[in-house]
């Protein structure tokens, strides 16, 4: 047995124990046994990536085809980041109901299922588990009517999302005669482009369900809001990720050469995705719902990222599928440790505060350093910022879009451009989404008096460092990293598309030489070097002296320093102002009398149409009931009735049997 | 000499706070900053915070709801700090008595300089901020003989 199949079945003999001590109640146990699982995973991804593969059918599933497991590089490319993210995610969980205790390492073990899985038929059963295992993370976090609607809608979504992802695959098997993945990636690109292009259209708005894009994005925010903050951790950093790793195997692995309309369609969607996702965020009072919101605007991110790779398949450009796809996988890996990071953070916080209520919260990093450190790391690195990683991916995204004027035909330039310019906006955005979400809550001085936070535990306090040491380790050994994407999203992209972005030393210059380079390790040790000069001078020149600690200047009068500081909703209000046109949020004066004194201002919060999709919700709940009226009939609810049933089935099942055969 | 002998030659920075005054004094301060005065000429100038104060003016005997914003803004001023009593009222309370009323500055703060007068004239004032800055020194009154 090889060594990638022992680690295998440590992790997940691993995962499983956990799963089981967690729902006995040995929350801790359980959660050390799940980080050793989850480093056995993540060696497995290693060595899937760097070694070996793992090739393993045993057995077939009926006429389903040969079933079994295989891991290939772009399997342990997810395979490492799912391990090392949710080891830091076990170790700091925390928690009291049995139910999420046991469900997260569950969670991990479906997700690992879907990476591995080598049939559409255990593909579409582990893709559902993972579904139904979210469902039950959600309602297992509060309670309450408001829990029981998000998880109701994340489960209704993603059943829908389910439903087309299962109607594309198997009309992608039934049309190659196949279920097998290993001979799908044989015959499927070989059909005709008609079908390829209603597979593609199915999987696309079945993947689009999981990965929380436009307009189906609504169970993100609702599901992260009720479940509790590890929970979320888990569903945000972990299982998000199967809905891209499912796009890039199956649109890129079996889908064949794609059209340019799969292209522009895909880069659109992402853009608008992206967009939509951090201009919902930047007004959100909560902070657990921010952070769920720019979810959403990184899934729109990653996704315009294979819009790039899909341009390049189906302009003939290597390179761009290369950058699309290095820069894809870079996001992911990204996004998900600060996301695990940043939940791990609101967990903290939450755990010390009660709540996560920016309008209350205010000056949390005296008492909780950890997590501001880590929520500062984090945030950098999805806002964009230098040294941490999300800076290199979303550069690397941009370096894609400018590449334009490589592919032909005026709509793809369209595209191209839109696209950048729309991508250009949300990283602004979200750079001020960050800034508020973390001055609002970390910064400044406490809003309310009765808030007396607690400090974080030791082991939180090792979750949030180690995540927050990631975030900004990606970003400064970027070139590695971009080696090690590289070698994972090599099956996918093809021989052509690999070593696009020459790693010239500390230098990365992606898809095309001598068009742009950048060098993020100098870059952190040339900022890191300034930073250290400065406090060096600052230190070394200080005049000695008593220093004497007073409170904020807030003039005589007494109005405290807390009253006199940016609200949540104030810092956001010039957004508000400017995409009024999306937003279409109304303000109230009010006023005693006369106008001239206004006492209070109200902000009348409807929440805009594009955030709450009625207009495509509503048609699909109204032909659901008149669905349900009708089986209605048939299933009565008497016993006798459904034996009769049982009874005529039989009977017609002798009568036609026999002539089959 | 005060504490704000030495660095303040050129220019010093004063924060005015009122803590119960008739409004009097205040009328003398303005004419400070007139051209006939003119106190900036001697580098005096006056901030409207604090933080960026060498030097407290106080003015007014300190009434009770002045009290608090008075050591608040004592409080927020940097080191080295001084404070001017200016006018009777703020050196002894003058003729207020009550509940309402706690008396001198030096009730509550030390104070560096009085400036006595009610009001003081602006060359009084002049004379008692370069006293507390260190700009000129203390001259004894010469005894005057009183005939019996």
């Amino acid at each position: 047995m090889s060594a990638l199949a022992v680690l295998m079945i440590i992790a997940g003999v691993g995962l499983a124990l956990a799963a089981l001590l967690g729902g006995i109640g040995a929350g801790r146990t359980g959660a050390l046994v799940g980080t050793g699982a989850s480093l056995a995973l993540a060696a497995a991804g290693a060595l899937g990536i760097f070694d070996e593969r793992l090739v393993w059918r045993p057995f077939a599933w009926f006429a389903l085809g040969r079933g079994g497991v295989q891991i290939d590089p772009l399997a342990g490319l997810f395979l490492i980041v799912t391990g090392l993210v949710a080891a830091p995610l076990f170790i700091g969980s925390a928690g009291t109901r049995r139910v999420a205790l046991a469900l997260r390492p569950v969670l991990v073990l479906c997700v690992v299922g879907v990476l591995i899985a080598d049939n559409v038929f255990e593909f579409l059963i582990v893709w559902e588990l993972t579904v139904v295992v979210i469902y039950a993370l959600v309602s297992a976090g509060r309670d309450g009517p408001a829990a029981e609607r998000a998880a109701a809608l994340t489960l209704t979504l993603a059943k829908l999302g389910g439903a087309a992802v299962l109607t594309g695959l198997v009309l992608l098997a039934a049309k190659s005669g196949t279920f097998s993945f290993e001979q799908l990636a044989h015959s499927a690109p070989r059909l005709s482009e008609v079908v390829r292009g209603v597979c593609f259209a199915l999987l696309l708005a079945g993947f689009a369900v999981k990965a929380a894009l436009v307009p189906l994005q609504t169970w993100l925010p609702a599901a992260y809001g009720e479940a509790d903050a590890d929970s979320s951790a888990f569903v945000a950093a972990i299982s998000l990720n199967v809905a891209f790793y499912a796009m890039l195997r199956v649109w890129f692995g079996f889908l064949g050469h794609p059209a340019l309309w799969w292209a522009i369609v895909v880069l659109l969607l992402g853009a608008v995705t992206a967009l939509v996702g951090i201009l919902g965020g930047v007004l959100q009072q909560e902070l657990r719902r921010f952070i769920a919101y720019s979810s959403i605007e990184n899934a729109g991110i990653i996704v315009a990222d294979l819009g790039i790779a899909l341009m390049g398949s189906a302009q003939h450009q290597p390179g761009l599928i290369g950058l699309g796809l290095v820069a894809a996988t870079f996001q992911i890996v990204a996004h998900s440790f600060a996301k695990a990071g940043l939940f791990a953070a609101v967990a903290a916080v939450e755990r010390g505060t009660g709540t996560s209520d920016m309008a209350r919260l205010g000056g949390l990093w005296r008492r909780l350093p950890t997590a501001t450190l880590a929520t500062l790391c984090c945030a950098g690195a999805l806002a964009a910022l230098p040294p941490f990683s999300g800076f290199v991916s979303e550069w690397l995204a941009l370096e894609g879009l400018m590449q334009g004027f490589r592919v032909g035909g005026t709509i793809s330039h369209l595209a191209m451009a839109l696209a950048g310019a729309i991508l250009a906006l949300t990283a602004g955005l979200a750079a001020l989404a960050f800034v508020r979400a973390i001055g609002m809550t970390f910064m400044g001085m406490p809003r309310d008096e009765s808030i007396r936070p607690q400090r974080e535990t030791t082991s939180q306090r090792t979750a949030l460092l180690t995540l927050g040491a990631a975030s900004l380790a990606v970003g400064v050994a970027a070139p590695w990293v971009v080696d090690v994407l590289q070698r994972g999203t090599a099956p996918i992209g093809g021989s052509a598309a690999y070593g696009h972005i020459s790693q010239l030393g500390w230098l990365i210059e992606p898809g095309y030489a001598k068009f742009a380079s950048i060098s993020p390790t100098v870059l952190i040790l040339t900022l890191t070097g300034f930073a250290t000069g400065a406090a060096c001078l600052r230190y070394g020149l200080r005049r000695r002296g008593r220093t004497r600690v007073v409170p904020v200047w807030a003039s005589g009068a007494a109005t405290s320093g807390e009253r006199t500081q940016y609200t949540a909703v104030g810092y956001a209000n010039m957004v508000r102002v400017i995409f009024n046109v999306v937003y279409r949020i109304r303000t109230q004066i009010h006023t005693h009398g006369d106008q001239r004194f206004p006492e209070r201002l109200s902000v009348i919060h409807a929440e805009p149409r594009i955030f709450d999709p009625d207009w495509l919700y509503r048609p699909i709940t109204v032909a659901f009931n008149r669905t349900a009226e009708l089986v209605r009939y048939v299933q009565a609810g008497p016993l006798g009735l459904y034996l009769l049933y049982i009874l005529v089935v039989v009977v017609v099942m002798l009568l036609v049997t026999p002539r089959l055969a | 000499m005060t504490t704000l002998s030495g660095p303040f030659r050129r220019s010093l920075h004063i924060r005015h706070v009122d803590a119960g005054s008739d409004g009097a004094i205040e009328q003398e301060i303005a004419a400070l900053l007139g051209p006939h005065y003119d106190m900036q000429r001697l580098g005096l100038f006056f901030t409207a915070t604090p933080r960026h104060a060498d030097l407290l003016l106080v003015t007014g005997p300190v009434t009770l709801a002045m009290r608090e914003p008075l050591l608040r803004t004592y409080e927020a001023m940097p080191e080295p700090r001084a404070v001017v009593a200016a006018g009777t009222d703020a050196c002894s309370g003058g003729i207020w008595r009550g509940p309402e009323v706690l008396g001198g500055v030096d009730r509550v703060l030390a104070v560096d300089v009085y400036i006595p007068g009610d009001p003081p004239s602006p060359i009084a004032l002049l004379h008692g901020l370069l006293l507390a800055a260190g700009r000129v020194t203390q001259v004894e009154p010469p005894l005057r003989e009183v005939s019996a």
